[in-house]
């Protein structure tokens, strides 16, 4: 969208006729609203925080994330994801997420709440290589929830073979 | 409680523990996963998401950031239109040590934030620091450089050397290609700059390149307008009519610029000798729904072109109809400018924010043009962003309203909760007890069978039998804290010292798993001894939730003050362009006036006069 407004606007400056008469107070207010969205941001970081706290406690918040090694030849369609056999998430991916994660982003596929103690998460992918074929897995691993909150990664990867696996980045 | 002490000893010699585990991870790692999930949500388009979670992991970090997550930073700032942010972050950035295709990300993103405000010394010097760039930023790149060139007054060598800027990249992949519109908009900027500056025929050869570049897409067929309109002009200055005609034919029957379109096809058939597909032309324009300018100009050249062709009395007729609407839109004008409302202009601007280019009802035809203007939209955005602002602190008020509901209400279960922790903490506590006596009598046990057999080491024996004597002296509590720690402390060196001496020791299984068993209830014991009113509710602040809401109240006063300064001057604004209107309109009425008036003089003198009186 910036891109497209930036070429018309360029168009513009040098189709249309100066306005210098109302640059300056253009300038004044561009300021200001840059003050405004700079304080906007700040109090969005802090309520954020906030709601973090109140709504996934370290003490019991865990938090899963997926990734996706640039060159596996796997493209995912679907991911679920249980804890201690019950299901928490279910997630569908568009063609833009996929992009996304072959471009080196991670997802924060599930945020939520764990009791505290020996916990088993398990995920189930189905997607496609490149032929379009399907290709399924699995990955589990058990954890220790402690006081503190905790990540978890899945992660497929690429060498030697397409392969499903949980990494735990313990406290976070 | 000195049992549990000496046993956690043991425990965490045995076994180890998870927590310590997890705490020897180190904190850059954690930190990787906020710039790659940053990352991932500045890829979808989710700038403000992205931007939110490097602020949190800015703050979290004491306020410093490493390289590549402060280029993160700046350029969702970038995309954000936030400059003045995006110029602070990008001042704070090291980039020695960042490989080339991230430097090319953060010179690309630079070079974007200076060509937004003009800067074009600082854009060509951003530009100068990328190296290989992918197919599409190169293009980025090259109408960016092309577009500086051509933003002063155009001498024939500077629109040659952009030509040859443009046309290098253009050339180096066939097809469709990323970025191959930039190309097109490259051309076409090229050529109104070389049109402007009176370059004509270079201009009108610039806008065949750019239709050259322009592809099938909802802005690529935009632009294929702007550029057929633009040419269509430039062919008209030339006098070369039948080309403009051409030009002005292809453009689509339901594109933005008919109106203009249809005035000027007529003028360009008019001059081209053929007054009657020019009559047809403005009568198709006079009966367009939408009364823009064009249309109004239309009114005019329909009599003046009968009164070339000497249809006299048409032409009469038709300037009196063109007086009639004149007078008619002044009216309409006269009676918008009173019942502007600094409310209404506000609706109308949100309304055109919103919309991002879905039609919006102009508050009057003849402002439909000058909203397109640069000043105005700019003015408008401004507007319909202060109120996305106001709408964002009034989500996170919102927020906070309910957290303080929220924070009372657990704040009024203090008692309850404080209660259910020491019944918790008692029964993790006698369950922990009750395990502890048990492995007490059995490591005890185990230790007294074993280490009698004559296997066993003698020196091994010798230890236990010392063991044993303080043991009972312990037991009889002769002995200081610090010893009976040291005792409970040998007593698991002794037992894994038998157990790697490959002696058969009988049970050593089931003492291992209570072993197990006991260590996990003793992090539970630990958990829950932690579980104190800071523990759970630290994390939770009533003061913070306070705090955030004065400061929302704070941003949503400089919002609402903002907004009234921009919305007044949008009126004020707004007020001037109809004025401006009124006054072309009313230039035209009296235009129309004169030539009647011209027309009936000429009528009289040649003995006309029957044909009115």
């Amino acid at each position: 969208m910036l891109r497209i407004r930036e070429r018309l606007v360029a168009c513009a400056l040098l189709v249309l006729l100066s306005v210098s008469g109302s640059l300056l107070h253009a300038s004044e207010a561009r300021d200001q609203l840059n003050d405004l969205r700079a304080n906007v941001d700040a109090i969005e970081r802090d309520v954020s925080q906030l709601e973090q706290n109140l709504l996934f406690p370290p003490l019991t918040r865990v938090k899963v994330y997926l990734s996706l090694e640039n060159d596996a030849d796997y493209t995912p369609r679907s991911v679920s994801l249980r804890i201690d056999g019950r299901e928490q998430s279910f997630h569908v991916y568009s063609p833009e997420e996929v992009t996304a994660l072959r471009l080196g982003g991670i997802q924060t596929l599930w945020e939520g709440n764990v009791a505290l103690g020996e916990r088993r998460l398990s995920a189930s992918f189905e997607g496609v290589d490149r032929t379009g074929d399907e290709v399924k897995g699995e990955a589990a691993l058990t954890f220790e929830k402690t006081l503190k909150g905790r990540a978890l990664e899945l992660q497929v990867v690429g060498k030697p073979e397409t392969a499903f696996k949980i990494k735990d980045w313990g406290e976070n | 409680m000195r049992a549990f002490a000496r046993t956690i000893m043991a425990g965490i010699l045995l076994a180890g523990t998870t927590l310590s585990m997890a705490a020897a991870q180190p904190a850059d790692h954690v930190d990787d996963l906020v710039y790659r999930s940053a990352l991932y949500d500045h890829h979808l388009g989710h700038h403000s998401d992205a931007r939110i979670k490097l602020l949190r992991a800015r703050r979290n970090s004491g306020g410093e950031l490493d390289s590549h997550r402060q280029a993160l930073l700046a350029r969702t700032y970038v995309e954000a239109g936030l400059y003045q942010d995006a110029r602070q972050a990008f001042s704070q950035l090291q980039t020695e040590k960042m490989p080339q295709d991230a430097l090319n990300q953060v010179y690309m993103a630079l070079a974007r934030l200076y060509f937004s405000q003009d800067r074009c010394p600082d854009v060509v010097g951003a530009l100068e620091k990328t190296d290989e760039l992918p197919l599409e930023q190169d293009a980025h790149a090259r109408y960016m450089r092309a577009s500086c060139l051509t933003a002063a007054d155009l001498t024939l060598e500077q629109a040659s050397q952009a030509e040859m800027l443009l046309q290098k990249g253009a050339d180096a992949k066939e097809g469709i290609y990323p970025g191959r519109l930039w190309y097109a908009y490259g051309f076409y900027n090229l050529a109104v700059a070389a049109a402007n500056a009176g370059l004509l025929e270079p201009a009108d050869g610039y806008y065949l390149k750019a239709l050259d570049y322009t592809d099938g897409s909802a802005e690529g067929q935009a632009l294929v307008e702007r550029i057929l309109l633009s040419r269509a002009s430039v062919n008209y200055a030339l006098n070369r009519f039948d080309f403009a005609m051409k030009a002005y034919q292809q453009l689509p029957l339901d594109s933005l610029w008919r109106d203009k379109a249809l005035l000027h096809y007529g003028w360009a058939a008019f001059r081209n000798y053929s007054p009657g597909v020019a009559l047809e032309s403005w009568r198709q324009l006079v009966n367009l729904p939408f009364k823009s300018m064009s249309v109004y100009q239309g009114y005019l050249a329909i009599p003046y072109a009968l009164e070339q062709a000497s249809a006299q009395l048409q032409a009469l007729e038709s300037y009196q109809y063109a007086i009639e609407q004149y007078s008619q839109v002044t009216e309409e004008i006269d009676r918008l400018t009173s019942r502007l409302t600094l409310q209404k202009i506000s609706g109308h601007a949100v309304a055109y924010y919103n919309s991002r280019g879905r039609y919006v009802e102009p508050l009057h035809p003849l402002l439909a043009s000058t909203y397109a203007q640069e000043d105005f939209r700019l003015l408008v955005e401004q507007i319909g962003d202060v109120m996305s602002q106001k709408q964002r602190l009034q989500d996170q008020q919102a927020l906070l309203q309910m957290f303080d509901s929220y924070y009372r209400d657990f704040d009024s279960r203090a008692a309850d909760r404080e209660s259910w922790r020491n019944e918790v903490q008692m029964t993790v506590y006698d369950e922990v007890q009750a395990v502890d006596a048990r492995l007490d009598a059995m490591i005890e046990g185990v230790l007294r069978d074993e280490m009698n057999k004559e296997a066993v080491d003698p020196q091994l024996q010798q230890e236990y039998r010392r063991y044993a004597v303080l043991k009972k002296q312990a037991d009889a509590g002769n002995v200081s804290k610090t010893t009976a720690d040291k005792l409970y402390r040998l007593r698991g060196v002794l037992l894994m010292q038998l157990i790697e001496s490959d002696q058969q020791v009988t049970d050593i299984e089931v003492i291992m798993d209570f072993m197990n068993r006991y260590h996990k209830q003793l992090v539970r014991f630990s958990e829950f001894r932690m579980l104190n009113r800071q523990g759970v509710e630290g994390s939770f602040d009533g003061e913070a939730i306070k705090r955030l809401s004065q400061s929302v109240s704070q941003a949503e006063q400089q919002a609402d003050q903002l907004l009234m300064s921009l919305q007044t001057r949008l009126l004020q604004k707004t007020r001037t362009a109809l004025d401006e209107q009124r006054d072309r309109i009313e230039l035209y009425k009296t235009q129309a006036r004169i030539a009647s008036a011209n027309l009936k003089e000429e009528f009289y003198q040649q003995g006309g006069s029957r044909l009115w009186q």
